[in-house]
């Protein structure tokens, strides 16, 4: 914690000593960017931190559980799996710039084009850590699993769905933060409110001082909600170790 | 009767010989041992019972419909429940609590597996393979980790359930004082590929005896004199 303090201190130093080589328009300092924030406070922002964490949630919930139908559906057979893994393996490697503008020319501009981004980039990375976790399941097991004809619904339930939920931690680190990501791209392009949205905003009114404000906030909150859902994510497993 | 026939069997791993012409009987409603030392093939053995591996020629008669199973390494699912790991292989509640009363843990239904001891993650294991009512179970070196005083109480409560079972079991192992006390028959293999069969209790059906190497034949000499039971039994080398 305490090194994390010190990293944050020396980017403020540096950040405040950049400023001072640049006008107010192009790099402006942390205190001015402080005062704007305190300016922007209200419903707007409110509204705008809601509207965008709201459709990451929803697409990333979406997305996950989508990737675990997949995952699980994959080990359903060694043909299923190889074909799951081939096309998400295809999807993950086109940038999401081109899925995003096949999205605004199919559906338009908004909400469903953000989260649509949002679900087309996690649904294959997620997927594709799942099929690996579920590939570290103790071959004994499987093998005793084959040998006592264990039908496929108790394997998911028994056996997938658990492994999953057990080493779920690390994907969900790596896929939020991305989806994260995404979103606020999503919105910046094809988005008509949200975080990102309010970039295009800022930037067009050239309010230099405020979109920096945005970037700040969208930091805080991006960390802060990605530290809640670990929070319940470490509270539902360790009430499920319990058990 | 037989619960599974050899006949002729050779199976290759690429080109690496690992059976080459066997031909084995193992008896219904018996504890049949088969014993070799580390690496000679009883695992792919044991495969080719479960037809989880394709022999290359022969046939093989296997006269049985549900096998039961147990390995050396644990296969319990660790983060279920005792009672869960085994509604995993079967649907029948009262089965698997009539199993786990059988093998004495009756009380520690809810206890996750990975809460337990080595001994008693094998002694659900043998609950597990047993509540299918299996025609066959296959243990390959199932108490391979544990002492020999463990094992011998492991088997005895198996043998003692035996009769009312009606279930065959073949049990693989590399240790001799291990099979000496728990099987009824022991088929030792000592030879790559595997094509020799050694029944040692039965009658000694290969003909060329004396290659069986001094060290087991003295082992085995020095052991039966250990085990009386063992001793009516004809001892031919």
């Amino acid at each position: 914690m305490k090194l994390k303090i010190t990293f944050l201190a020396l980017f403020l130093c540096l950040w405040q000593i950049l400023s001072l080589f640049f006008e107010n328009y192009v790099l402006p300092s942390p205190y001015t960017t402080l005062l704007a924030i305190f300016r922007m406070i209200d419903y707007n922002l409110f509204n705008a931190v809601f509207v965008s964490f709201f459709r990451l949630f929803l697409a990333y919930v979406l997305s996950v559980m989508i990737s675990i139908f997949f995952s699980v559906f994959s080990q359903f057979s060694k043909n299923i799996g190889a074909l799951i893994e081939t096309v998400m393996s295809s999807i993950i490697k086109v940038p999401n710039i081109a899925y995003l503008t096949i999205f605004m020319l199919i559906i338009g501009v908004g909400s469903y084009t953000v989260m649509a981004t949002i679900a087309i980039t996690i649904i294959p990375a997620t997927t594709l850590a799942f099929i690996a976790i579920l590939k570290q399941l103790d071959e004994n097991i499987l093998e005793v699993t084959e040998i006592f004809e264990v039908i496929y619904f108790k394997r998911v339930f028994y056996l997938y769905l658990p492994m999953i939920f057990e080493s779920f931690y690390p994907v969900f680190q790596m896929s939020f933060s991305l989806g994260f990501k995404v979103m606020v791209m999503a919105e910046f392009i094809a988005g008509m409110d949200g975080l990102g949205y309010k970039l295009v905003e800022k930037k067009i009114s050239f309010n230099i001082d405020e979109l920096f404000g945005y970037v700040v906030i969208m930091t805080f909150t991006g960390i802060f909600f990605q530290k809640l859902l670990e929070v319940i994510y470490l509270k539902i497993k360790d009430v499920h170790s319990r058990i | 009767m037989c619960i599974v026939e050899f006949k002729n069997v050779s199976f290759k791993y690429s080109e690496y010989n690992i059976i080459d012409n066997l031909s084995i009987k193992f008896s219904k409603n018996r504890f049949e041992g088969i014993l070799g030392q580390s690496g000679i093939g009883k695992t792919t053995l044991i495969k080719l019972i479960l037809g989880m591996l394709k022999q290359d020629k022969g046939e093989i008669v296997r006269n049985f419909k549900r096998t039961g199973v147990m390995f050396q390494a644990d296969t319990l699912i660790e983060n279920l429940s005792v009672l869960k790991n085994m509604l995993y292989v079967t649907n029948d509640k009262r089965s698997a609590m009539k199993f786990l009363q059988m093998v004495g843990l009756n009380d520690f239904t809810h206890f996750k597996a990975k809460h337990l001891s080595k001994g008693m993650k094998k002694r659900v294991e043998i609950a597990r393979a047993l509540c299918i009512y299996p025609e066959l179970v296959v243990m390959d070196e199932p108490f391979g980790n544990l002492d020999l005083l463990t094992k011998i109480n492991l088997a005895s409560k198996i043998k003692f359930h035996l009769n009312e079972l009606e279930t065959s079991f073949i049990y693989i192992t590399h240790d001799i004082e291990e099979a000496l006390t728990i099987c009824d028959n022991i088929t030792v293999f000592y030879e790559k590929p595997l094509n020799i069969n050694f029944k040692r209790y039965i009658d000694v059906q290969h003909k060329n005896k004396s290659i069986l190497s001094k060290e087991i034949k003295e082992f085995i000499i020095r052991t039966s004199n250990r085990y009386p039971d063992f001793k009516s039994n004809n001892i031919f080398f």
